[in-house]
């Protein structure tokens, strides 16, 4: 065995389309995701009578099951129901899981800021929800933007669950790969490069967020 | 759609609990235990910082961060010819887990204060009882709480294992689907029973923590 470059160039289009699809996934899933999650945070955060009993339990129990086991549950349950596509099925149990974990990080960090902001806000006469959009969800969203970026690489990564529900993205493209020309370390080495190009290229993006924000604070300081 | 009581009964008690948990446990120890063992020599070597090593350790859990733990489990399915699919994904889950436990235990060795080295290397005590005796007891303490989240994690990552074949929870679950053909119940049991184990297991994570945090800070915590 050894890495086969032959191979890899007879399936470059293969890979390079499973790598579409991976991107194309994580990206639409980390938007959702983080708006759901600062939604759902927020709605922690505030203690919203009633809702914040249901959304406390859903980002509890979200949480703490299997991301995989959440995909056969949605695709394999709701496609009795209603007919949906797979792909929407896919983004939505992304967006459920990864958005619970974003909303734990929100809440974190809305509870983090000073109780005296809020006051200041209300006594300049902003209301609940203006002092909420203006003045903390920016500010939470700026403190927890290191586990925000965390959370997209973990995104990034569990798009590869989807080649369970027939969605071909890059790890299904391998495990086709391999099973065609049984050449696991050409077929498996080269989808980690690409996963693990994908997640240095958030690392990276992670360090500029960081020099920008360290910059930013320094004005302010100064 | 259309389960009597005696099928519920059957799904979730003789199906689940009695053939899938068992293997499941099964599954959670022994990559546990994996996991700890790599986690604590990389731990060690890292916190100690000894060349070369330290360097290809940190590249190793940059990689298990960037790489998708199915993609992980699939290559190592391919490539290992001997070896029952338990073992296989015991070996990959461990490889895993090891890298972020390795992290934790290389952060609270770093955390302990440099002082107690110089203390007791001026005492002349050789480094490994300093390690063992007066440095390791501290970190296991220190990062008690982070370890129980990590369990967490692997917990919910055992479930992938069904997809290379081995017969845990999940697996139990899909089989099951082709007899009872109901997605919400099957399913549903599967989420409910990974979160009854998971969500103990936090709580004995807050618990610990809060004792942690009582023992660290001393009198200063009220």
């Amino acid at each position: 065995m050894g890495f086969n470059w032959r191979i890899l160039a007879g399936t470059r289009d293969m890979y390079l389309d499973g790598l579409l699809v991976t991107i194309l996934y994580s990206i639409v899933a980390i938007i959702i995701a983080v708006l759901w999650g600062i939604l759902i945070g927020s709605i922690n955060f505030r203690r919203v009578k009633g809702l914040s009993l249901i959304t406390r339990a859903y980002t509890t129990f979200f949480r703490e099951t299997p991301l995989l086991v959440q995909i056969y549950f949605w695709f394999y349950g709701l496609s009795r129901i209603m007919p949906v596509s797979a792909s929407v099925i896919g983004v939505m149990a992304l967006v459920f899981n990864d958005g619970a974990f974003i909303a734990e990080i929100v809440r974190g960090g809305l509870q983090s800021i000073d109780r005296g902001q809020e006051e200041a806000a209300y006594s300049l006469g902003f209301s609940k929800s203006q002092t909420l959009f203006y003045f903390l969800i920016p500010q939470a969203v700026r403190k927890t933007q290191d586990s925000i970026m965390n959370m997209v690489s973990i995104i990034i990564k569990d798009t590869s669950l989807l080649m369970w529900i027939t969605i071909t993205e890059l790890t299904y493209v391998a495990h086709r790969v391999n099973s065609k020309f049984y050449q696991p370390i050409t077929a498996y080495l080269t989808a980690a490069a690409f996963y693990f190009t994908l997640f240095l290229i958030v690392q990276g993006i992670k360090k500029l967020m960081d020099r920008r924000a360290e910059k930013k604070n320094g004005l302010i300081a100064t | 759609m259309g389960l009597s009581l005696h099928d519920h009964f059957t799904i979730f008690f003789t199906i689940l609990i009695k053939s899938g948990l068992p293997l499941t446990l099964k599954l959670v120890l022994g990559s546990f235990l994996g996991a700890c063992a790599i986690g604590l020599a990389g731990g060690v070597i890292r916190g100690l910082k000894i060349p070369v090593l330290d360097q290809i350790l940190g590249l190793y859990a940059q990689l298990c961060r960037g790489i998708p733990d199915m993609l992980v489990l699939l290559f190592f399915y391919a490539v290992m010819v001997y070896g029952s699919t338990y073992s296989i994904s015991v070996l990959a889950i461990s490889v895993i887990q090891g890298a972020y436990m390795q992290e934790i235990i290389k952060g609270g060795i770093l955390s302990i204060d440099k002082g107690q080295w110089e203390a007791a290397r001026a005492m002349s005590l050789p480094v490994p009882v300093v390690l063992f005796r007066i440095v390791i007891p501290q970190v296991m303490l220190i990062a008690m709480p982070a370890l129980i989240g990590q369990v967490v994690l692997l917990i919910k990552g055992t479930s992938v294992a069904s997809t290379i074949g081995c017969l845990e929870l999940t697996k139990r679950g899909v089989i099951a689907m082709a007899r009872f053909s109901n997605a919400l119940v099957v399913y549903g049991y599967i989420l409910i029973i990974f979160f009854i184990l998971c969500h103990a297991l936090t709580m004995l994570g807050r618990r610990v923590e809060r004792k942690v945090t009582r023992k660290v800070m001393g009198d200063l915590y009220e």
